[in-house]
């Protein structure tokens, strides 16, 4: 699918440029092994390390246009950012946690509330800032480090402000809250001294998001209804139990029908705003696109499912290879880009960060480059 | 097979300040790396200020990073270079590993693996129960004080109080002939009975003894309700509860940790709250029955009615789910049988307990209680 793009009468190059995952299951199920292992006999501490094995492996298997990203990160420093961290951290889990459970005074109780709050209002979005600021940082291609310059004061109106408006417009407001999020993101985000930037608002997915909530909220009246039906039918004749759970049987078939329709549906929006999400985000000059589609998504998460389920989870590190490798199969960047023209321009940040995010479970995904 | 010293190896340089790459072919020396940029000077890096960077694993190109702040960056494709390196200049070998061939690090997974099994085994039976017993035995008495209350209160939260004075003036005064009798505690003890159709008895860290109503309804004197009391006393002097709490925390902690996942830690904490659900081990049910005759004994009140309370709570729940006090190991059968030979050697010059109490009255402590 090679082209020809012209700038200027000249031609520049051929696109698209693709990315690749090259990980294989088997390596990766070796290394979650040799962590967990690593992490019992050192009673925890090792988890640091471990969490940098695996990402290092992660992030070592990508592959853009012809290079590997390399992954600079290490266990010490995150060792002791979370040191750092236990300083303000132990405090807070205290008055939140343990106070609740040793006192039952109102007051002990309100603290603890009130402190939890503060937490999701003020540390949530600091810590997102802060980590994304830590992974890209420690992100480099071809020798030029990628670096994060949103501020956490600038983020916090936008996740503050969007998680009002999606709680007073009942949840409407959440994909152009989600978008927003996104385009924050990326818009603070640098390779070198080139800068991403997201040119999305959100309105196309909105339409998609509201025929999902309709059908979710559809299957959900449906089966709510023919419930209603078997249980009123069954007290109005005065059905003797076997009947009523012969009936009840018979919802089986329309009940996963349902759910099947919900799941196609949401698999369907999901590519969709990937795609969206991809074909709104630029670098440079150019843009990026994901070819991602509603149907092989379909059969990967068929498939990622029944070998989860089968293999009692063991499977998950295969899982994982296998969803990076199709999302990245599926990215590419289009358009004229000069590359000699990006010059190094890294940028520092701690730690601390990102130890934070791991204590609150905050994650926006990109634990991937791109 | 010795490869000739003059071979090249392909790869790309980047010189660390802009996103250009080089094709560059690149020779092993004794001291260094001779790389040849096709269109400008050669360089020169010597191997010790060389940084071989992850890959580690087959299949992945070689990275090597050369000075600082930013590095320059070498990348060749044939891992073969690594050891081409080894025989040029053998003082390498700690610097430029090679990296693991496939079929190796399989077979090392394999006893990665094994070991992982053992070492779980090994932390599940001895490693966490060890570090309980020492962990718990530092607590104060204080810290234990409140945890009880705080699980006491959780459980108050589902079943209704027994209030009923009387009844409860002469259940205390079982306690008070215990702990009378024994040497001195640093704990007091605290009885709360609850309305439940479960004969069920429980012991919260720091003191706080707990029976159920239906428990109650089962003692047909007071020598039996005095063994399950002195039964879940020894578990409060040993800390059993206490312990139960380490471990499990600890437990939930480690495995957090292990899986890389920390959301298991919010509810490692609360643990404590749900100390009803958790469950003693075999030792320390052993330890609280053997604990208990000698502190009957020394009270001087009948050890056989611990004897006939189980086997009347064994025989209520035969065929039925047994309740939780009842179903932790070891069997009922074999508390039992254990506490009929240890009875058995006791003299039985005891004291009836509660003489002047009209004992049948305790069955009506909760008469409203859900059944």
């Amino acid at each position: 699918m090679a082209e020809f793009v012209a700038t200027a009468g000249r031609i520049v190059r051929y696109v698209p440029r693709q990315a690749a995952f090259y990980g294989s299951g088997g390596t990766l199920f070796g290394i979650y092994l040799r962590n967990i292992l690593l992490t019992l006999i050192t009673l925890g501490v090792y988890y640091f390390w471990a969490k940098n094995r695996t990402r290092t492996y992660l992030v070592t298997q990508c592959e853009f246009e012809g290079d590997r990203f390399a992954w600079h990160g290490t266990g010490k420093e995150l060792f002791k950012g979370a040191l750092k961290l236990l300083v303000i951290g132990l405090p807070i889990a205290f008055l939140a946690f343990v106070v609740p459970v040793l006192w039952e005074s109102v007051f002990a109780q309100l603290a603890s509330q009130a402190v939890l709050f503060l937490v999701y209002v003020l540390l949530v979005p600091l810590a997102s800032v802060a980590s994304r600021r830590y992974r890209m940082t420690r992100v480099s291609w071809r020798g030029i480090r990628f670096s994060f310059r949103g501020r956490a004061r600038d983020f916090f109106k936008v996740y503050v402000g969007g998680s009002f408006l999606t709680t007073i417009t009942l949840g409407l407001y959440y994909p152009y809250w989600q978008t927003r999020i996104r385009k924050f993101m990326t818009d603070h985000s640098y390779f070198g001294n080139a800068r991403f930037g997201f040119d999305g608002d959100g309105k196309a997915l909105f339409g998609r998001f509201l025929a999902l909530v309709a059908v979710i909220a559809g299957g959900l009246v449906f089966i709510g209804v023919s419930f209603g039906r078997v249980v009123m039918s069954a007290f109005a004749k005065g059905e003797r139990a076997p009947d009523f759970v012969r009936a009840l049987m018979g919802l089986i078939g329309p009940l996963l029908v349902s759910g099947a329709v919900v799941l196609v549906v949401w698999l369907w929006f999901a590519a969709f705003r990937h795609r969206y999400n991809w074909s709104h985000t630029t670098f440079g000059t150019a843009r990026f696109r994901s070819t991602v589609t509603a149907g092989p998504l379909f059969l990967l998460a068929l498939t990622n499912t029944l070998l989860t389920v089968i293999t009692l989870g063991l499977a998950i590190p295969w899982v994982i290879v296998r969803n990076a490798k199709f999302y990245l199969a599926n990215v590419q960047l289009d358009g004229p880009l000069d590359l000699t023209a990006i010059l190094q321009e890294a940028q520092a940040a701690g730690a601390t960060g990102e130890s934070l995010a791991d204590a609150l479970d905050v994650d926006f995904g990109f634990e991937l480059p791109l | 097979m010795a490869l000739s010293p003059e071979r090249r190896w392909e790869g790309w340089h980047y010189d660390g300040r802009t996103s250009n790459r080089h094709a560059v072919s690149i020779r092993v020396l004794g001291d260094g790396l001779a790389i040849l940029p096709e269109e400008r000077g050669a360089l020169h890096w010597p191997y010790d200020r060389i940084r071989h960077t992850p890959g580690t694993h087959a299949g992945e190109p070689v990275r090597f990073e050369y000075g600082g702040d930013p590095p320059e960056v070498l990348v060749v494709p044939d891992a073969a270079i690594l050891a081409a390196i080894h025989r040029a200049a053998p003082a390498t070998q700690r610097r430029f590993r090679p990296p693991a061939k496939v079929g190796r690090f399989l077979a090392g997974t394999i006893g990665v693996a094994v070991a992982l099994v053992v070492v779980s085994a090994a932390l599940y039976v001895w490693g966490i129960p060890a570090l309980a017993v020492t962990v718990a035995a530092r607590i104060p008495v204080a810290w234990e004080e409140q945890l009880g209350a705080a699980a006491m209160a959780n459980l108050t939260l589902i079943h209704r109080r027994c209030e009923a004075p009387a009844q409860l003036a002469a259940l205390e005064q079982i306690v008070e002939a215990l702990t009378a009798a024994g040497p001195p505690s640093p704990y007091r003890y605290r009885l709360t009975v609850i309305a439940s159709d479960m004969p069920n008895a429980f012991a919260a860290p720091g003191g706080y003894l707990l029976i159920t109503s239906e428990l109650l309804r089962f003692a047909d004197r007071p020598e039996e309700i005095a063994g399950v009391l002195a039964h879940e006393i020894q578990h409060v002097a040993h800390r059993h509860a206490t312990r139960m709490l380490v471990r499990e925390l600890s437990m939930r902690t480690l495995v957090s940790l292990a899986l890389g996942d920390l959301r298991g830690l919010g509810s490692a904490i609360d643990t404590a709250g749900r100390l009803g659900t958790l469950r003693y081990q075999r030792a320390d049910e052993i330890t609280a029955d053997r604990g208990a005759i000698p502190m009957l004994v020394a009270a001087r009140i009948d050890p056989r009615g611990m004897v006939t309370m189980l086997q009347k709570v064994q025989a209520a729940s035969r065929g039925l789910t047994p309740p939780p006090y009842l179903s932790t190991h070891p069997a009922l059968e074999e508390r039992i049988a254990t506490l009929e030979a240890l009875t058995a050697q006791t003299p039985v010059t005891m004291v009836p307990l509660l003489p002047d109490y009209p004992w049948a009255e305790m069955a009506q402590m909760c008469p409203q209680a859900a059944r």
